[in-house]
C-alpha cells in the first residue's frame, strides 16, 4: 500500500463497527498499526496473506509485547486494549495495535531459465485484508473467499520464449487452471504449473534462482492445439503448501503479441474440494 | 563469514548468512538488542511517517532479549538451549523484513536509511 495507511481512529470516530485494512502489499516487510483496542480480528475474504502477526501491549509480559497468530483457519476472538498512553520497552512506542504479514512476498524471484530479453514474468501482487471490530459480534467464519483470475490476453511479444505469471496461494489447498488456446491455425508448446516458497534469501538482483516445484505439465504429451482447453487441478494433499503458484507458458511459435486469443482461468480456494 | 552490505535490500536479502556466525558465538542477542537501541532515536514518534519503522524497532526490542543461546537442546527442559533454532529464525525475518520495508518506504529520508544501513553493518557484520 502507499503510506501513510489509513487511520483506525477515523472508522471509529464516525461510527464503523469495525476498521478494515485491505491492500495489496507493497513488500514484505509492510507493517501497519492500529491504536484502537478491538473486540476481535479476523482475515477479511480477500486476504491471499492467510498467517498476519498481531502484537499487542500486554503490561504482564516481558517489554510489554504479547503476539499471536491470525490465520485464516478462525477468527482471534477476544478484547484487546490499545494503550496509547503506555509505552513498549525499551524502545517507547505506544502501546498501539501492531500487525504485519508472517509470509514473503519477493517480486524480484527470477525462474532458472531467466533471460531478460526472452522470459517475462509478471506478479499479481499478494492483498493484505484484515478487519479489526470495534464491537462484541459474533465472528463465526474466518474463511476467505475464493480467488479467481482471468486473462483473455497475455503479453506476448516475438521474442519471449516463456512466459510466467505469478500468482499468490499463501495457505490456498486447491487451485484449478484452465488454458485456451484460440489463436487460429497456430499450436502452443505447452504450460507448466510450478509451487514456489519464497525466501529472505533471495536474490535482490533477479538473478535466477530454485523454480520452485514442477507440479504439472500441460499436456504431458505435447502441444495445445489451436481451438483446444486444457485445463487441471492442483491440490495440498498431492503437491503440499507453496507461497505461490507459477504458471509457465511456452508459446513456441514467433508470432504472438498481446492481440493473441489465449484465455488463462484460475481459481484458488481454501478448501481441496474448491 | 558476515557480509557488509552496500544497500538495505541487499541487508535484507543477507540476514541469514549475517546473523548465522553471530548465533553461533551467542553473540547475536546483544547485537540485536545493539542494532534496535542504535535506531530508536532516528525514528521518534513525533514524525508520523517514522511510524512503520519505529513499530519495527519496538518488535525487536521485544524480541531481541528472548534470543536464545546456540547451545543444543538435548534435554528437554534446558534454560538455554530451547527454541534456539526458533529465536534464530524470528532474529533473520525481522531484520530482513525491517531493511527491505526501509528500501522501499520512501516516506523517511535518505540519512535515515544511511542509519539504519550503518547499524546493520555495525552490528551484523
Amino acid at each position: 500500500m502507499s503510506y501513510p495507511q489509513p487511520d483506525a481512529d477515523l472508522y471509529a470516530i464516525n461510527g464503523y463497527s469495525f476498521f478494515r485494512l485491505n491492500t495489496t502489499l507493497t513488500t514484505d516487510g509492510d507493517i501497519y498499526q492500529s491504536a484502537q483496542g478491538t473486540h476481535a480480528f479476523a482475515l477479511g475474504p480477500d486476504s491471499d496473506i492467510s498467517r498476519v502477526a498481531i502484537g499487542y501491549f500486554d503490561k504482564q509480559v516481558d517489554r510489554y509485547m504479547d503476539q499471536f497468530m491470525l490465520t485464516a483457519d478462525r477468527p482471534f476472538l477476544g478484547s484487546i486494549a490499545a494503550q496509547n498512553d503506555a509505552q513498549y520497552a525499551p524502545s517507547n512506542v505506544p502501546g498501539r495495535v501492531l500487525f504485519w504479514p508472517d509470509e514473503l512476498y519477493n517480486p524480484t524471484w527470477r525462474p532458472t531459465d531467466w533471460d531478460t530479453a526472452e522470459v517475462r514474468v509478471d506478479f499479481v501482487a499478494p492483498v493484505i485484508d484484515i478487519i479489526q471490530y470495534f464491537s462484541p459480534v459474533p465472528v463465526n467464519n474466518g474463511q476467505r473467499n475464493n480467488k479467481a483470475y482471468h486473462y483473455d490476453r497475455l503479453p506476448f511479444s516475438n521474442t519471449i520464449e516463456f512466459y510466467y505469471l505469478v500468482i499468490p496461494f499463501y495457505g490456498r489447498r486447491y487451485a484449478s487452471i484452465k488454458f485456451g488456446n484460440q489463436i487460429p491455425g497456430v499450436n502452443i508448446s505447452g504450460l507448466d504449473v510450478y509451487g514456489l516458497n519464497y525466501r529472505p534469501t533471495s536474490n535482490p538482483t533477479g538473478a535466477p534462482e530454485d523454480s520452485g516445484r514442477l507440479m504439472e505439465t500441460v499436456p504431458s504429451s505435447g502441444v495445445i492445439n489451436s481451438g483446444s482447453f486444457y485445463a487441471t487441478v492442483i491440490k495440498a494433499s498431492t503437491y503440499g503448501m507453496f507461497d505461490a503458484l507459477a504458471i509457465r507458458i511456452i508459446p513456441g511459435v514467433p508470432t504472438l503479441s498481446v492481440a493473441s486469443k489465449i484465455s488463462l482461468d484460475i481459481i484458488t480456494s481454501d478448501r481441496e474440494d474448491g | 563469514m558476515s557480509v557488509v552490505a552496500f544497500d538495505l535490500l541487499e541487508a535484507a536479502s543477507l540476514s541469514a548468512t549475517n546473523l548465522g556466525p553471530l548465533w553461533v558465538a551467542d553473540t547475536m542477542k546483544t547485537k540485536m538488542i545493539a542494532f534496535a537501541a542504535a535506531l530508536y532515536s532516528e525514528f521518534p514518534e513525533s514524525a508520523k511517517n517514522n511510524a512503520p519503522i519505529a513499530n519495527w524497532l519496538a518488535v525487536i526490542g521485544a524480541f531481541a532479549p528472548t534470543i536464545q543461546d546456540f547451545v543444543q537442546d538435548t534435554q528437554g527442559l534446558t534454560t538455554a538451549g530451547v527454541n534456539t533454532i526458533a529465536t534464530f529464525e524470528s532474529s533473520c525475518d525481522y531484520v530482513y523484513r525491517i531493511c527491505k520495508f526501509a528500501y522501499y518506504y520512501t516516506l523517511i529520508t535518505s540519512d535515515q536509511k544511511d542509519a539504519i544501513l550503518a547499524a546493520y553493518n555495525a552490528q551484523f557484520t
